[in-house]
């Protein structure tokens, strides 16, 4: 690990304009994700500014929006009552994603902004765009097993392994930043996450020392309704093979709406609105969703080791939304 | 002493138990030194070739940095012993020795600087350049090499040309890791030109041997200390290359040394359990009985020149597979293929959990093909002798471990058909496999001493064994508290010291068995002396009294465990029988497993609770051979592609099903020992993967033959199954 200097940030536009003025600059939060990478020579900041002390800790809430701090961390996320109630699909995530301890100490803003999985990303030795851009990409000739069968390009293949986010592309949820300038942004979740293309080293449309100060999720009549189903190898603690955050409307037994997400199978959340669209005034049944589930995988492509994730990918929405069905209510 | 006495057996409290959580037990890595340095490694990128040039000067320009060793400086280091029972190393050419690369995260150099952090950095400053060459790091890519002495009895290929039912199936089980908790540590300390170790270790002497050798000392001038060792599963009997290059630069800065490895360092440099790829073939009567079995196992090893310099690593798959059933014919053939990977060596029941995945998977398939109930094929082949050398065990109960696992588990509910239980979205099915251990024990001496104390006697027993987390502090305490007839409060253990009376290795579960008959030896002398002072023969013992009497303030006393004689008319097994029951669903990959049940004959049990810790254990590292763990190494760019423990799947409580485990009572194996124990460390794993695999074939009819049944494979199996 390099020697870096440690800062604690005091203000919002203090801590945005300190890492924005040091290239090498980079924020901590909970530290779960950045410090591994730190120890594996991955990232080398010069700088870490904690934003831990910054008052973005609070989830405040109407009743028209919830107004997550970025700070809050992402066991109290899971926790609150009404969060639990009013999306449901918010706290399964987190739930079925890390272990009780990285929960208690990892945070929102954090969880969204984690890097990929991908053991060449890992590596410090291996050729890795996202990390050495123009380097390569190992993974187009190596291990493939967990790489992305949505949304890759010959550049990058990294599935993008956050259990938040896939939850966060069903909420319409925004994302409000502080820029290192003085300037602010408010931006769509949607978009949020980018495609690696040929600039895959770039994970989110973030500029360098924009500080995400909140995220906000409007109150949606369908997250009541809300649901996250993950498949994984071992049966906790561990990252998606495969799994889904859907949302249905349903009304005497049809869908009026529904919410698809995948995660653990595409380079970034991976909202899927033609299924969404091809359930709308079905029957809530097996065969419109399975049709759903054909459609939200019809543009994957299987590399050499990872076409199972396809195939169970469409059982997971299947299941995801059969199993929202049937609950009450 | 009798085995009927009132301790032994029984659950004790581990005597260390306060020490280790209260954080007083002081492990390798604890330990502090004034002027302790610390260390770090930079290991290979290549997987093969050579090093051209090793550039320290950024490095040596990083703070705190006292030192930087590599092949060009790492200054002489004699030759080491390997195979001649005294020591061993996982390489017989010493760390740094040349510019040769052997596999990705050899060590290249070595950094030592103040602090842990600065030794870090400062590595990883180096600059290698290489001239890589091509590798092999795929057991399937390899060329194997034929090893010569071959088991076989009667005539197999005969035998399999004739047979009215035949199996012919291929198994495979991947690279995995012992992954201790406690990672590989060493503090090495020259104290006036003698060398003393601070080690995570498994055998004190061996490393002992190694080091002495290395440096041209004496064996009494290099003394190694373990008294707590994290956990190993054989992962510990080599000496390391960290540990033998701490000591030379604890020589060359005069200086304390401390190396603990890296988790990454743990898992690429350590060697692990072999790949195997395991071809059986079977030949059986209509009813089962068994005429022929023929074994044929690849298994990786380290590079060329280890099949070249000397007898190569091989993992020993045919070792319990050519006792364990009656079978006329039988010939095993091994294969070793040289990969360019970090020598394996021995994980937590070699040959064992490697070959009985194999044959009791295919004997599974034996029983479906001849419409037998896997039990009773079991029983029908059942051998109250060593299949091979046929010789009789001297203690055998085996058909009493099927029959009560069996009830405890509602074996006789089992309706054969696959698909014939579920609940909910699961397929829920049953399978069990045979457990089997052979009884280890080798030369081992232990001293009791007893010291006059304000109102009694304390005793303290000593001997060089270590205890990996497994029991033997408890174990000892109460063979001894039990053989002297004192409270448990009255009796210190110590372990893990070269000064100590000299054990064997702690490996291959033989250290109960070869300690404690020696620690109860010298508690038989200690009391036939005493009790000499007695005034009458019915006079009850007390010690004190009679230490008074003898006009002594404290009495010792060695006892000794010998080698086992080569002429021994009986053999020595642990068995068990292994029932599982798991719940799968098909369209997810999901293998669960919900409940497993064991009986096992160990013969006598000295301490319940680590018992009965070791078999639990056993089972849990039986469900992550099975559904999780693997090393896979990239083919192409020879990347270990799980270097930590989130990419290297060990079960979580999640994983951990509903294990009943229970030994047989009063079986002592009374000619194996003077306590009639054998050990029970590593038996738990053996039967559990095959009992997975037959029980997930019986929920859903589907056959896997590759560990670890990963979700990706089980829906392959489905995708060719011809039933869905
Ligand atoms: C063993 C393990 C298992 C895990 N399993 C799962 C899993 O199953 N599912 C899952 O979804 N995740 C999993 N994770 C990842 C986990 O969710 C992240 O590590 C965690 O959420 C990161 O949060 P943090 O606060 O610790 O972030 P940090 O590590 O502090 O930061 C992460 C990144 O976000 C940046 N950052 C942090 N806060 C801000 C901010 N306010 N504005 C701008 N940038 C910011 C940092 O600069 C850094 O680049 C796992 C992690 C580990 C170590
Ligand atoms: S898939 Fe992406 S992260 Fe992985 S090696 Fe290729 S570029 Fe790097």
């Amino acid at each position: 690990m390099r020697p870096f200097t440690y800062v604690e940030g005091i203000s919002v536009a203090d801590a945005a304009a300190a890492v924005h003025a040091a290239p090498a600059a980079m924020f901590l939060a909970g530290g779960t994700a950045i410090v591994d990478l730190m120890k594996l020579g991955v990232l080398a900041p010069a700088a870490l500014v904690d934003v831990q002390r910054l008052p973005l800790g609070d989830i405040e809430l109407d009743d028209r929006r919830a107004r997550i701090g970025a700070c809050v961390r992402n066991a109290q996320l899971a926790e609150h009552p009404e969060i639990r109630a009013r999306w449901p699909v918010v706290r399964e995530a987190l739930l079925s994603g890390m272990s009780a301890q990285l929960r208690n100490m990892s945070t929102v803003a954090g969880n969204i902004l984690q890097r990929t999985r991908c053991p060449y990303y890992r590596d410090p030795h291996s050729a890795c765009n996202k990390r050495v851009p123009g380097s390569g990409c190992a993974v187009q000739t190596g291990w493939d097993r967990d790489a992305a069968v949505l949304g890759g390009s010959p550049h990058c293949l990294a599935v993008f392994p956050s259990d938040l986010a896939t939850a966060l592309a069903i909420l319409d949820a925004i994302v409000y930043t502080r820029r290192g300038d003085g300037g602010a942004r408010r931006l769509p979740f949607d978009g949020f996450h980018r495609l690696p293309g040929d600039t895959p080293e770039r994970d989110t449309v973030l500029d360098h020392g924009e500080l995400v100060t909140h995220l906000e999720l409007p109150d949606l009549a369908i997250a009541r309704r809300s649901h996250y189903f993950k498949v994984r190898d071992r049966a906790s603690y561990d990252f998606a093979l495969a799994s889904a955050a859907v949302a249905l409307d349903l009304e005497r037994g049809h869908v009026r709406d529904a919410r698809i997400a995948l995660g653990g199978v595409a380079t970034r959340p991976w909202r899927c609105t033609a299924a969404e669209q091809s359930l709308r005034g079905k029957r809530a049944e097996l065969a419109s969703f399975r049709a759903a589930a054909d459609l939200a995988l019809a543009d994957a492509v299987a590399r050499t080791h990872n076409g199972f994730k396809i195939e169970l990918a469409r059982h997971v929405v299947v299941r995801a939304l059969s199993e929202l069905a049937a609950r009450p209510g | 002493m009798s085995t009927t006495s009132p301790r032994i057996g029984r659950p004790a409290e581990r005597i260390e138990a306060r020490i280790k959580v209260t954080g007083q037990a002081r492990y390798a890595a604890d330990v502090v030194l004034p002027g302790l340095a610390h260390a770090a490694y930079v290991g290979s990128a290549i997987a093969c070739g050579r090093v051209l040039a090793v550039d320290t000067a950024r490095a040596e320009q990083a703070g705190g940095v006292l030192l930087i060793l590599t092949h060009d400086n790492r200054g002489p280091l004699g030759d080491l012993p390997n195979g001649d029972g005294t020591g061993l190393t996982p390489d017989p050419r010493p760390p740094l020795a040349d510019d040769r690369i052997d596999y990705r995260g050899q060590i290249v150099a070595m950094v030592v600087a103040e602090s842990p952090e600065q030794a870090a950095h400062a590595a990883s400053l180096v600059e290698v350049r290489y001239e890589p060459a091509p590798f092999v790091v795929d057991i399937d890519d390899g060329a194997g090499t034929r090893l010569s002495d071959v088991p076989r009895r009667g005539d197999c290929a005969a035998a399999l040309r004739a047979a009215p039912v035949t199996i012919d199936v291929l198994y495979s089980t991947p690279i995995q890791h012992p992954c201790p908790l406690e990672p590989h540590a060493t503090v090495a300390h020259w104290v006036d030109h003698d060398l003393v170790v601070y080690d995570s270790t498994q055998w004190v002497l061996g490393d002992q041997a190694v080091l002495a050798r290395a440096f041209g000392l004496s064996n009494e001038r290099v003394r190694v200390l373990a008294p707590f060792v994290g956990g190993s599963f054989g992962s510990k009997v080599f000496t390391a290359a960290h540990t033998l290059l701490a000591a030379v630069a604890a020589r060359r800065l005069e200086r304390p040394v401390k190396s603990v490895l890296r988790r990454s360092e743990v898992l690429t440099t350590v060697g692990p359990r072999a790949a195997t790829r395991q071809r059986i073939q079977l030949a059986a009567e209509r009813d089962g009985r068994l005429i022929a079995l023929r074994h044929h196992t690849r298994s990786h090893c380290a590079t060329e020149r280890d099949v070249a310099d000397r007898d190569p690593f091989y993992e020993p798959t045919s070792g319990i597979t050519r006792v364990l059933y009656a079978c006329p014919n039988y010939e095993a053939v091994h294969d070793v293929v040289p990969l360019h990977l970090a020598k394996p060596g021995w994980m937590r029941a070699p040959g064992e959990a490697t070959g009985l995945w194999a044959l009791e998977g295919a004997l599974d398939e034996l029983a479906c093909e001849s419409g037998l109930d896997p039990l009773a094929l079991r029983m029908r082949n059942h051998s109250s002798r060593d299949a091979h050398t046929g010789k009789p065990y001297a203690s055998e109960h085996l058909r009493e471990c099927y029959e009560r696992g069996a009830e405890r588990f509602g074996w006789s509910r089992r309706e054969p058909r696959p698909r014939s239980m579920r609940d909910g979205d699961a397929w829920i099915g049953w399978g069990m496999a045979t457990a089997a251990h052979p009884g280890n024990r080798d030369p081992a001496s232990v001293r009791v001493r007893l010291d006059r104390e304000r109102g009694g006697v304390h005793v303290t027993v000593a001997t060089a064994g270590i205890d990996l987390g497994t029991g033997l502090y408890t174990a000892l305490a109460v063979v001894v508290a039990d053989a002297l007839d004192l409270p448990g409060e009255r009796v210190t253990v110590e372990l893990g010291d070269t000064r100590l009376p000299p054990a064997p290795m702690t490996g291959g579960s033989n250290l109960t068995a070869s300690v404690a008959p020696a620690a109860l030896a010298a508690c038989t002398r200690l009391r036939r002396r005493l009790l000499a002072f007695r005034r009458a023969p019915d006079e009850s013992a007390d010690w004190a009294e009679l230490l008074d009497r003898a006009g002594l303030g404290d009495i010792e006393a060695i006892g000794t465990t010998d080698a086992r004689p080569p002429g021994e008319r009986h053999a020595h097994h642990s068995f068990g029988a292994q029932f599982v029951e798991v719940r799968v669903v098909p369209e997810l990959g999901r293998i669960r497993v919900t409940r497993v049940v064991g009986v096992f004959d160990v013969g006598q049990v000295v301490d319940a609770t680590t018992t009965r810790s070791q078999l639990l254990g056993g089972v849990l590292f039986g469900v992550g051979q099975a559904l999780l763990e693997q090393q896979v190494h990239d083919p192409v760019h020879a990347l270990p592609v799980h270097a930590d423990l989130a990419g290297y799947l060990l079960p979580c409580h999640a994983d951990v099903p509903d294990i009943d485990v229970e030994w047989l009572d009063a079986v002592p194996d009374v000619t194996f020992n003077a306590i009639g124990c054998r050990g029970a460390g590593e038996i738990g794993i053996t039967g559990v993967a095959p009992a997975i695999a037959s029980a997930v074939h019986h929920a859903i009819g589907v056959r896997l033959r590759d560990l670890p049944l990963t979700p990706d494979r089980l829906l392959a199996a489905l995708a060719e199954s011809p039933r869905e």
